[in-house]
């Protein structure tokens, strides 16, 4: 097991490097350039700018340079956030994002994981199509809509909760982003929950534990529930690194202070560090979670232990 | 249930004597308070960095130059209290007001202003600002690094007295000098702190209001600055900036309360708007121009036939009417309608009706040797933003009512005028926006430049006009000059003028002192909230 972590480990930085480098010089690509917006720059003035962000220098130095900072841990100065360097953003961002996203997902999972389940028992009755349909309903209406609805009904109509803005993080400002958040990710997970717990309830070993005599309440919980996590753990891997790093359609509609903003801002301005700092966050995010899914597969199922201990020792 | 409901009546009642006392308590402690609405978070608080109008918004608010706007947005006498010119035209002499200080209580200085203007233009400053003052004697020689910053045309002669030199006669000085770069910036935070300077508790000001509180992308709160020259004057104690980078999130935090002022309002709903909020929409036209590029170093758009034939064909009503539903005003000049003091060339086709002007695309056309067996065909970038998609295709139709075939090439902002700039294009959406009511700054994109203008449009005649009026010291000979020098560029069509935006703001009835104005200046300190 320990042995199987070490060689995870032990590739994620190299994988890590090959996403900066291959992003650092995609992006470089990319035609424009982080001063191209402005349309009156006269060309002393952008001799000026280029210098001080030493993008008048070859690529390959800049690559260097870009290198050698980030070693330092240092990502650079942001571009089109004049005032503040890549950390700061990111440093003050995260935790927004980080909170919501996790908030939302452990309400999505709470409340989803027991729908699928009860829809699950009650398989093709009326329990189990209202909540199908609601779930369908869920993932095809995109954030896009349901969060203007929600301030429109909440923030304009009934006044009771703020429209947008963050307010240095009262609860009232995360009631109505965090709603639109999870809808579509409670949908998800109960769907997916619904799917693999009927799998597992016909499974040789919840007939067996039903056989041994056990209460139903026993073959639920203690045998049928944990496989029936795997699948959700492989769809909450990804989801986690993704609503960690914040979602740019809520962060927009709400106005919030995350880390969601950055991708499209800083791609969209060329804010070269911006973007790098951010690839780097969720490229983090996505390897690490990875890691830790594999890890939960083998904690919830005996079988994938197994495997993996096997793959690890030959 | 039973047990919980006498509790919520006792909280209910107490909330109620909480809004009481405190409606009660409110006229006479608490502050008034203005909920600003902005566009974007502000790229920077630093006078020499800051890009863009969210900036420029707190940055009025925070920092005064030697002039500034009043109310209505003219200029005005700002740390200066008055200035004088020499015979020469080209000496510029400003008295400070007495007893100026900074928001730190530190005595504001003619040395000051010296400070601000040299790092302006040093390079490493990279201001993007620094080439409006290119004007000022050295200024462009020292933002290149081929002078040394002491050689600049800014002497500070006594503790109240600033010297500008100039290269040229600039009438248009003053103009210039309301650019938020001109503003002093305070040496002493700048050298304590370094990049960190625009910080709370770091940054000094000598602007009516002082920074209090930044949380990005959140808000940014600024407070009265009692060592402002007009203290007295100022109304409201507080400003709240919320910047709000989405137009329907704007909207309705406008219409939940939470702002009072909104810059952003949702074009697709703007009848409704009218409608609803009739007293609190304000509609002014800005100070810019968005229009056709044309490469005039591809075929055939050298030939002047061919760009008036595109020009003709276009509708410029259908346009500002229909498709951005009177949210912008047609044009047919570079310069701008709302650039005050100008008498803009509008072509005789303005006026005429479209059958006759269509009539005339094809004739001219034709005589380009374009017609039904060989068509003149061209493709046309345009920038992915509200509503240019549909003015792109709207004008690709009306082209195609006199024969054309357009073929329509989306990009992002950034991608369009970098390759306007590599002259890579052959027609291009563009647009250009000015902070300074005078017409120079519009003219300047017709003129012949030596690494190559953006439309490759070169007309010695014009070049000529346009420097002998520019140079001119009285501002209406000036004026008049200019506009002479605009028409004979626009008779050769070098660009196709569409239409000018008119900003729409909503601002609450109860905030007082508001003018529209073309700057869009709308300085907080000469506003002020009714309870």
């Amino acid at each position: 097991m320990l042995r199987f972590l070490a060689t995870r480990a032990a590739v994620l930085l190299p994988t890590l490097l090959v996403i900066i480098t291959l992003s650092f010089f995609l992006m470089r690509v990319a035609p424009g350039g982080p001063f191209d917006a402005d349309a009156q720059l006269e060309p002393e003035i952008l001799e000026n700018l280029r210098a001080a962000y030493d993008l008048d220098r070859p690529l390959v130095e800049q690559y260097g340079i870009y290198l050698s900072r980030l070693a330092r841990g240092d990502l650079g100065p942001s571009i089109s956030n004049k005032d503040y360097t890549v950390s700061e953003l990111i440093a003050i961002g995260l935790p927004v994002s980080l909170e919501l996203g996790l908030t939302a997902l452990l309400i999505a999972t709470l409340l989803g994981l027991p729908l699928g389940i009860v829809a699950a028992a009650h398989q093709n009755r009326w329990l189990d199509h209202t909540i199908g349909t609601l779930a369908m309903a869920g993932i095809a209406v995109p954030s896009l809509i349901t969060a203007p609805l929600l301030t429109l009904v909440f923030g304009v109509m009934l006044k009771v909760l703020p429209v947008a803005g963050w307010g240095d993080g009262a609860w009232e400002n995360k009631i109505l982003p965090l709603t639109a958040l999870a809808l579509p990710q409670l949908a998800v997970i109960a769907r997916l929950s619904r799917g693999a717990f009927l799998d597992v309830r016909r499974q040789n070993f919840i007939r067996a534990a039903r056989a041994r005599g056990l209460p139903e309440w026993r073959v639920v919980l203690v045998h049928a529930l944990p496989p029936t996590l795997v699948p959700l753990v492989s769809y909450l891997a990804p989801a986690v690194a993704g609503v960690m790093t914040g979602s740019i359609v809520i962060e927009q509609i709400f106005g919030l202070p995350g880390v969601g903003r950055y991708f499209v801002q800083g791609a969209l301005s060329r804010d070269y560090p911006l973007v790098m700092g951010v690839v780097i966050v969720y490229a983090t995010a996505v390897l690490l979670m990875n890691l830790l899914a594999d890890l939960a597969y083998a904690a919830l199922d005996p079988r994938i232990r197994r495997g993996l201990l096997a793959g690890a020792t030959t | 249930m039973l047990l919980r409901s006498p509790s919520r009546v006792r909280l209910a009642a107490r909330a109620l004597l909480a809004a009481v006392v405190l409606s009660v308590a409110a006229p006479a402690g608490w502050a008034v308070t203005l909920n600003r609405g902005i566009g974007n978070d502000p790229d920077s608080l630093d006078p020499h960095k800051a890009i863009g109008t969210s900036s420029s918004i707190l940055i009025y608010d925070l920092f005064e130059g030697l002039v500034t706007v009043d109310a209505r947005g003219q200029i005005a006498p700002g740390a200066a209290s008055e200035w004088k010119v020499d015979a020469t035209q080209k000496v510029y002499t400003f008295t400070l007001r007495p007893n100026l200080k900074w928001s730190d209580g530190r005595p504001l200085t003619a040395a000051d202003f010296e400070y601000s203007f040299r790092r302006l233009m040093l390079p490493e400053t990279a201001a993007r600002y620094a080439s409006f003052l290119y004007p000022i004697r050295n200024a462009r020689a020292v933002n290149t690094g081929k002078a040394p910053v002491e050689s600049l045309g800014v002497k500070a002669v006594d503790a109240r007295t600033l010297r500008v030199e100039l290269e040229t006669p600039a009438p248009q000085l003053t103009e210039l000098l309301t650019s938020v770069g001109a503003v002093a910036v305070p040496r002493q935070a700048i050298e304590a702190h370094g990049r960190e300077w625009t910080r709370p508790g770091k940054i000094v000001s000598n602007g009516a209001y002082a920074l209090a509180e930044v949380s990005p992308q959140t808000f940014i709160k600024a407070r009265k600055n009692p060592h402002f020259h007009a203290a007295s004057d100022v109304a409201i104690d507080e400003v709240v900036y919320f910047p709000v980078e989405d137009e329907g999130t704007s909207f309705k935090r406008y219409q939940a309360g939470e702002l009072q002022v909104a810059v952003k309002v949702p074009t697709d709903k703007i009848e409704a708007v009218r409608r609803q909020y009739a007293g609190q929409l304000r509609s002014s036209p800005g100070l810019g121009t968005t229009m056709l590029m044309l490469n005039h170093k591809r075929k055939p758009f050298d030939d002047p036939r061919v760009r008036r034939a595109l020009a003709l064909a276009i509708d410029r009503g259908v346009l500002t009417d229909r498709i951005l539903r009177g949210t912008a005003q047609p044009a047919y000049t570079v310069v701008p309608g709302s650039v005050s003091r100008y008498e803009r060339p509008i072509p005789a086709y303005a006026a005429a009706p479209m059958p006759a002007r269509q009539a005339e695309a094809r004739k001219l056309l034709a005589e380009a040797g374009y017609g039904d067996g060989k068509p003149f065909r061209f493709t046309m970038q345009y920038f992915t933003e509200a509503k240019t998609r549909t003015l792109a295709v709207a004008m690709v139709s009306m082209w195609r009512a006199v024969g054309v075939q357009c073929e329509l090439v989306n990009k992002d902002l950034g991608s369009v005028i970098s390759s306007v700039r590599a002259g890579n294009y052959e027609v291009s959406l563009y647009a250009w926006f000015s902070s300074f009511d005078d017409p120079s700054t519009f003219l300047d994109i017709l003129t012949t430049k030596a690494r190559g203008s953006l439309s490759g449009y070169s007309n010695p005649a014009f070049d000529q006009a346009f420097a002998a009026g520019n140079g001119l010291a009285s501002s209406d000979e000036r004026s008049a000059a200019l506009a002479r020098a605009e028409a004979l560029a626009m008779a050769d069509v070098p660009v196709i003028p569409l239409f000018t935006g008119i900003n729409q703001r909503l601002v609450s009835s109860k905030v007082q002192g508001w003018v529209d104005n073309p700057r869009g200046a709308n300085l907080t300190r000469y506003l002020s909230v009714r309870g």
